[in-house]
């Protein structure tokens, strides 16, 4: 089982041009994420969780330290736009996320009309995505607007697959469901990543979630990964900020 | 005491009418909390803005909603209405940092709404604004009224519009999903909040939450609204540990507490639009123990001691 991993950072430091003191969002990073891994991200706000997100999705670039895709380095910026092309983002707020002057079917296809894909295969591709997504072929020409919120949320994550992505970077995918949206959302997460082998790299704040959905989990504090929890082996929280974190929510 | 009954909002659309609430009952303690929990768009926040009295120009509003010194909410003049929101109710909202206004400091919003809902001089007001944000822990007031919201993190603005929902020593206070934005330990803390400040001024309080944690652990009695009606309601310890309604049962089922358990749960189908028109059970189409009746008749409200529940299910047979 020694695969390369798909992704691969170490001592990766970053901060934002201007911070104060040249301060550091991140902090010493080290990361190995492999293909189809279900990696799960917590720590509270302002502890860099979306910063590391952001250089993950290729938007920002380190400022130190080493960031390997398949094992080779990304310098300049077409190595950069053709790793975006593997990497997809899924927002926070659905609603924000979409045209509300397209149709569901539309925005699902927009990605692919970008690459020049044939108008044949993108009404199969599109199709499957939203049957896969549980979107009812009633609902293909509606707006946003008549979608349930959950819905689009899943509109969302059918556009985000149409490009086949490696990586699927999920910022809070489920602060804005109810419960019952919630399930639906993880169950087709955890489908995807069995059926498209894509990899998932969810970020949230809410361990209960995260514990159900990933194999591995980070605990970011300030910039720092101060631990990586593996849940597939039973491993509990050494540390006792992230103790802290998961007791919160179990009381 | 608090008194919802038989609150019923209907709209007219194309010369049809559709019930958006339809007969909601329930009734609240002073000092106690009453938590709304369902899905998105169930009618949750539509029930509190009613309760507050936001609603009163709409002509299919009917219903009686009684607060101590007021018989009927939804009857007041606009005159009346004025003085009842200054005097009697608080509301804090999902969002506050949209709620305050960021070009101004929040000392002078905070000042502002003191002095208008105390009836005294701004300078009265700011000394009140210093006091009571030291109470809900600040550890410097006088630098926090200095600043601006946007200066302010998630946490301190929910604090700060605390603040201005309590000032006036109200009876009601409404919280719209108070802490869903804001991160685990934050939200931990407001909840703390909130519930001291509760505890000292003895306030009604209604939180609109779809986190059912949060619900049974902070709350006396949970209702639980689903398409527009109440389907149950009942104490927090009975509905976590047997919830009536099959809605309720697949609801506690999706939030189950234990880490441990890796098992996903969701409830089929989607929830129901307020535009179709349905004769029957309006969770009909997505319950897994239905029955003939429940697709043709629609349930009655049941009152079964420690709690209200609307299925077919109860009330029938209760009598064997």
């Amino acid at each position: 089982m020694n695969k390369a991993p798909l992704l691969s950072i170490s001592n990766l430091s970053f901060h934002y041009p201007g911070a104060r003191g040249n301060r550091n969002t991140l902090e010493r990073i080290e990361l190995e994420i492999f293909e189809g891994d279900r990696i799960g991200m917590l720590g509270e706000s302002g502890s860099g969780k979306t910063t590391l997100s952001l250089i993950l999705a290729g938007l920002e670039r380190p400022s130190t330290g080493l960031f390997l895709f398949n094992g080779k380095r990304l310098l300049g910026r077409k190595a950069y736009r053709d790793y975006r092309k593997k990497i997809q983002y899924l927002f926070q707020d659905p609603m924000e996320a979409v045209n509300r002057y397209r149709k569901v079917f539309e925005i699902v296809s927009e990605p692919l009309t970008y690459r020049k894909t044939k108008k044949e295969a993108i009404v199969s591709i599109v199709s499957e995505l939203l049957k896969t997504v549980g979107i009812d072929p009633l609902r293909w020409h509606d707006y946003p607007d008549q979608l349930s919120l959950g819905q689009i949320q899943r509109v969302c994550l059918a556009r985000a697959m149409t490009t086949n992505p490696k990586i699927l970077i999920c910022d809070e995918p489920f602060s804005a469901l109810d419960v019952s949206n919630c399930g639906k959302m993880k169950e087709i997460l955890l489908q995807l990543n069995a059926n498209h082998g894509v990899t998932l790299f969810i970020i949230s704040h809410e361990p209960k979630s995260l514990f159900k959905l990933c194999q591995k989990i980070l605990v970011l504090h300030k910039g720092k990964i101060i631990e990586l929890i593996d849940t597939t082996r039973g491993q509990h929280a050494q540390h006792e900020y992230s103790r802290k974190l998961l007791e919160i929510n179990t009381t | 005491m608090i008194k919802v009954e038989g609150l019923t909002i209907s709209i007219k659309k194309k010369a049809q009418t559709y019930a958006l609430l339809r007969d909601v009952n329930f009734s609240l303690e002073q000092g106690q909390t009453l938590s709304l929990v369902g899905e998105s768009g169930s009618g949750k926040s539509l029930i509190t803005y009613a309760v507050l009295g936001m609603l009163n120009h709409l002509e299919g509003l009917e219903g009686v909603v009684g607060l101590p010194g007021q018989k009927n909410v939804l009857r007041l003049s606009s005159k009346e209405l004025r003085r009842f929101r200054r005097e009697q109710i608080g509301y804090i909202p999902q969002n506050p940092r949209e709620c305050l206004t960021p070009t101004l400091k929040v000392g002078s919003q905070l000042t502002e709404v003191i002095a208008v809902k105390t009836d005294r001089s701004v300078r009265a007001g700011r000394l009140i604004a210093r006091d009571l944000l030291q109470s809900l822990g600040f550890p410097d007031p006088e630098k926090v009224l200095k600043m601006y919201p946007h200066q302010l993190s998630g946490g301190m603005c929910q604090r700060v519009a605390i603040a201005m929902a309590v000032v006036s020593r109200p009876a009601l206070v409404v919280a719209d999903e108070p802490t869903s934005s804001l991160d685990l330990l934050i939200k931990q803390e407001i909840i703390k909040v909130i519930k001291s400040v509760q505890t000292e001024q003895g306030f009604a309080l209604i939180l609109v939450t779809h986190d059912l944690d949060l619900a049974f652990n902070c709350s006396n009695k949970i209702a639980v609204v689903y398409g527009g009606r109440l389907v149950e309601t009942g104490t927090a310890h009975n509905l976590s540990n047997k919830p009536r309604h099959p809605y309720t049962r697949s609801l506690v089922r999706c939030s189950s507490r234990t880490g441990a358990d890796k098992s996903i749960h969701y409830i089929p189908g989607e929830p129901v639009s307020i535009y179709t028109r349905f004769k029957g059970c309006r969770y009909f189409n997505r319950c897994l123990s239905r029955l003939e009746i429940c697709e043709t008749r629609e349930p009655a409200w049941v009152n079964l001691g420690d709690g209200q529940v609307a299925c077919w299910h109860y009330g029938r047979d209760e009598s064997t």
